[in-house]
C-alpha cells in the first residue's frame, strides 16, 4: 500500500538506506551493514541509528501528508533516542508510528530492529511540528 | 597500531584527528577533531549536498547532525578519561533548535558533566560560529566499561 511518494534526503543514499517496504501504510527503512555506518567497530554508529529513526520518521510525516493549518509540512523539533543493544553487522530496519497528532505537534515512536521486531535495538520519540 | 592521541606524554590531536578521521561512520561524514578545552572537546563536519536534508540542498540532515554530537560528547568523555575506553551511549537527546543552512558547517562541542560509577553524563552543542548562538544541543548518558584502551599510542 504505496500511498504517496517519498523522498528520502540525500543522506539516506550515503549510507544505503532505502525504503525497504510499507507496513500497514508506513515504510519501512532498512540499510545493510558496512564499514560506512559503523561507530564501534563490529556495531552501528548510534548517530546511524538515530539517523536511520529520523529518516523513518521524515518518510511517515510524507506518507501521512502531515501539515499544519496553513498547509506548512511538519519538521522535527526534538529526538530522544534509547539504544536498547548493540547495531550488530546485519541489515538493519526502521519505522515510525504515529503516537498523537494534532493541528500544531504531531508525537511519533520509531523502532529500530534487526532480525526481530519484537526486540527493537534503538527507539526514538519524535516531537514534529509545522516548520 | 593506530595511536588515538593520549599518548603518555599528554593528548596529541593529529594523533586523535587520524583516529577519528580514518575509518567508520565518522569518516564517511567527514568528521574531524577542531579543538578543545580543559573541559570540552570539539569535532567538526563539513557542508556536503550528500550530507543535506533535501536533494535541492537547503540545510544539513539531521542525521549527520546526531552522530556528531554522539560523538562529540563521546569523545568529551575519552577526553575526561584521557584515553579510548569503550563505552556505548544509553540514550540521547537531541533539540533541533534552527537549521543548519547551506554553507555552513557545523561544530559539535561535547562536554562530560558527571561521571558516576560506570555512567557519564554528557552535554553537546552543535554551531556555526558562534557557540552562544547554538543550532542544536544534545545531552546524553553513556555506559563506561573497564579494560584497555580500544587503540594504544
Amino acid at each position: 500500500m504505496e500511498a504517496v511518494t517519498v523522498d528520502l534526503p540525500p543522506y539516506a543514499e550515503l549510507i544505503g538506506a532505502t525504503i525497504d517496504h510499507w507496513s500497514d501504510g508506513y515504510p519501512v527503512i532498512a540499510v545493510n551493514y558496512s564499514v560506512r555506518v559503523c561507530g564501534n567497530p563490529g556495531t552501528f554508529h548510534g548517530g546511524v541509528l538515530g539517523g536511520l529513526a529520523d529518516l523513518a520518521v521524515t518518510a511517515t510525516l510524507q506518507a501521512r501528508n502531515l501539515v499544519g493549518p496553513d498547509g506548512a509540512p511538519f519538521a522535527t523539533l526534538n529526538t530522544t533516542i534509547e539504544y536498547l543493544r548493540g547495531g550488530l553487522e546485519m541489515r538493519t530496519y526502521a519505522r515510525a508510528t504515529i503516537i498523537r497528532s494534532g493541528r500544531r505537534l504531531a508525537c511519533i515512536k520509531a523502532e529500530i530492529w534487526q532480525d526481530d521486531p519484537a526486540s527493537p535495538c534503538a527507539i526514538a520519540i519524535v516531537n514534529c511540528s509545522p516548520a | 597500531m593506530l595511536n588515538d592521541g593520549f599518548a603518555a606524554e599528554g593528548f596529541n590531536a593529529a594523533g586523535f584527528d587520524a583516529f577519528l578521521a580514518g575509518f567508520s561512520h565518522n569518516a564517511v561524514i567527514g568528521q574531524r577533531y577542531r579543538t578543545h578545552s580543559p573541559d570540552w572537546l570539539e569535532l567538526e563536519i563539513p557542508f556536503r549536498p550528500d550530507l543535506a536534508d533535501k536533494a535541492s540542498g537547503g540545510s544539513l540532515a539531521r542525521g549527520p547532525i546526531i552522530a556528531l554530537l554522539d560523538c562529540a560528547a563521546g569523545a568529551a568523555i575519552w577526553f575526561s578519561r584521557k584515553a579510548v575506553l569503550p563505552q556505548v551511549t544509553i540514550d540521547l537527546r537531541v533539540d533541533f533548535l534552527r537549521p543548519v543552512w547551506e554553507g555552513s558547517g557545523i561544530v559539535g562541542r561535547g562536554r562530560c558533566t558527571h561521571v558516576a560509577g560506570s555512567t557519564a553524563w554528557v552535554e553537546a552543542i552543535g554551531y556555526e560560529d558562534d557557540p552562544a548562538d547554538p543550532a542544536c544541543r544534545a545531552y546524553g548518558t553513556y555506559m563506561l566499561f573497564k579494560g584497555e584502551p580500544m587503540w594504544k599510542p
